[in-house]
């Protein structure tokens, strides 16, 4: 845990010199904006699509911003031959991301309430935070190994936005309605995500919950895991092979 | 300290293998310096022995011990010099330097090391800021944070001024003086002619020679002297066998009656033996 703490502090100080940070506070100020011409009565359906947007991209976009810019400078290198575990240097990556996502709910919840007057369940809201971006910065952490830079990246996560995002945003506008479809997005990390941000604002079934939450938790388990193994050969790659 | 035996490896990309049967050793608080012609594998040697690579074949041990059954404890031992300076760009010397030296729990003084190497004024600058010398300087005492007891130096002169190329050289030395050991790779000749205690010369994945600098130039070189004097048809140059120099007449005519300009054993240098063993022209 003491590495973690020591990991964090230098990822924050370089989240905010390498303005990553200030890119994910300017889109969350983009958020406001776009709700600020709403009329309050969409405000509230369009606020946690906004924030389930944002959850569903920016971890994993700015975790690879990160780990490019690590690797392009070297910096990476320099670290793995440091007691680190690679474990820490991971969970690193996430406990800042979900901060930088924390930051961004604290920015549209703050506004959607305090200037909309809207109300909604805040523990639900940060769980869904926590877990959602937990897990979209792992999914970018396995994105970005074998890439060459930010634009395969990002290449890759346009996939996963076609495959998992867009159903579940489509789903959720009403123009996927079919039985099979809602089935098959049950295996969306993205409807989960959406779900547990939806149970904040209005009443969902109690068992969608609780299957959002442990989908998310375990889906993240095994990401986890996987992507751990991947650091290792992604580590192995900054060594020539 | 380190003991590498039938050392093979291949990067997973290649038909043929970088490391072919690799078997040295560096003792406790020497300087070792290994050498050879670029792509012959000394990077893929010192990253191995940092394990920033694994997956090789044959015996690598450090202490009497398998360098794979240690733990991430190992970098507390180790420090590794990069021979392309690697640093977060955009922070400034100082924190960059605090924050590897909390990920060793280390009580070494920054300052000190900044004052050593000339860049305590500049310590608030961005690094992004710094001229090749001064990353190079930087990456150079990032390697001295955890207190080691084993340095990693990868061409750590390479780029700099003489002036700072000397401090940097004291302090390997020094460093050396005090009970460390150091695994260097150099193009530069001058350094290791300064600084290793044994130098191995690396050809097609293998050590082809190992001994320390000294036996090497005689092993190479030749026992003669060669005197450049002045004579009736102007400056003339002579060499002389070294064996019964002292009953040499001819040596000892010149000596005696010429007016000597220069006198030179002619031991070879360290360049001349990379050549001659690697085939390569040493260019640095």
């Amino acid at each position: 845990m003491g590495n973690v703490s020591i990991l964090l502090a230098g990822e924050l100080q370089r989240l905010r010199r390498y303005n990553i940070l200030t890119g994910g506070f300017v889109v969350s100020l983009l958020w406001v904006a776009a709700l600020h011409f709403l009329q309050t009565e969409y405000v509230e359906s369009l606020f946690t699509l906004l924030l389930f947007v944002d959850i569903a991209t920016m971890p994993a976009i700015l975790v690879a911003v990160g780990l490019f810019y690590e690797r392009d400078e070297g910096s990476l290198r320099a670290m793995l031959v440091t007691p680190i575990k690679h474990g820490e240097y991971i969970a690193t990556k996430i406990v800042a991301t979900v901060f930088s996502s924390l930051i961004t709910l604290v920015i549209l919840y703050g506004y959607a309430h305090f200037v909309r007057g809207i109300d909604a369940n805040v523990l639900w809201l940060m769980i869904a935070v926590i877990l959602g971006s937990g897990f979209h910065t792992l999914l970018g952490l396995l994105l970005t190994y074998g890439t060459r830079d930010f634009t395969g990246m990002l290449m890759r996560f346009m996939v996963y936005a076609l495959v998992a995002m867009v159903p579940t945003l489509l789903e959720h506008v009403g123009v996927i309605t079919h039985v099979i479809w809602r089935i098959l997005l049950y295996l969306s990390p993205a409807r989960a995500v959406a779900m547990l941000f939806q149970a904040a604002v209005t009443e969902v079934a109690l068992g969608d919950v609780i299957y959002s939450i442990v989908f998310l938790v375990v889906g993240g388990g095994i990401l986890y895991r996987v992507a751990l193994v991947g650091f290792a050969s992604f580590a192995q790659k900054q060594g020539g092979v | 300290m380190f003991q590498v035996e039938n050392l093979r490896f291949r990067y997973p990309k290649n038909t043929t293998d970088t490391l072919e049967e690799l078997e040295f050793t560096i003792k406790r608080g020497e300087i070792f310096g290994l050498l050879g012609p670029s792509g012959v594998g000394k990077s893929t040697t010192q990253k191995i022995l940092t394990r920033l690579l694994t997956g090789y074949e044959g015996t690598v041990l450090y202490d009497g011990k398998d360098l794979l059954s240690y733990g991430r404890e190992y970098y507390n031992e180790v420090g590794v010099g990069f021979e392309v300076p690697v640093h977060f760009s955009k922070l400034t010397a100082e924190e960059n330097l605090n924050f590897f030296k909390r990920l060793y729990r280390s009580t070494v003084s920054i300052d000190d090391l900044l004052r050593r190497v000339g860049l305590y004024e500049d310590r608030k600058k961005q690094v992004s800021t710094f001229s090749k010398g001064m990353k190079v300087r930087l990456n150079f005492i990032r390697a001295f944070l955890n207190s080691p007891r084993f340095l990693f130096l990868d061409e750590p002169t390479n780029g700099l001024d003489p002036v700072n190329a000397r401090i940097l050289k004291d302090m390997i030395l020094e460093f050396r003086d005090e009970g460390g050991t150091v695994f260097l790779t150099t193009h530069l000749m001058s350094d290791v002619d300064e600084l290793c205690d044994r130098v191995a010369f690396m050809i097609r994945g293998k050590i082809a020679e190992i001994d320390n600098p000294k036996s090497l130039k005689v092993k190479h070189g030749q026992r003669r002297v060669s005197v450049e004097f002045e004579s009736e048809q102007g400056v003339e140059k002579q060499s002389f066998s070294l064996d019964n120099l002292g009953e040499n007449p001819e040596f000892l005519e010149v000596i005696r009656n010429r007016n000597i300009i220069t006198m030179h054993s002619e031991e070879t240098t360290l360049e001349d033996i990379f050549i001659k063993i690697t085939g390569v022209e040493v260019h640095g």
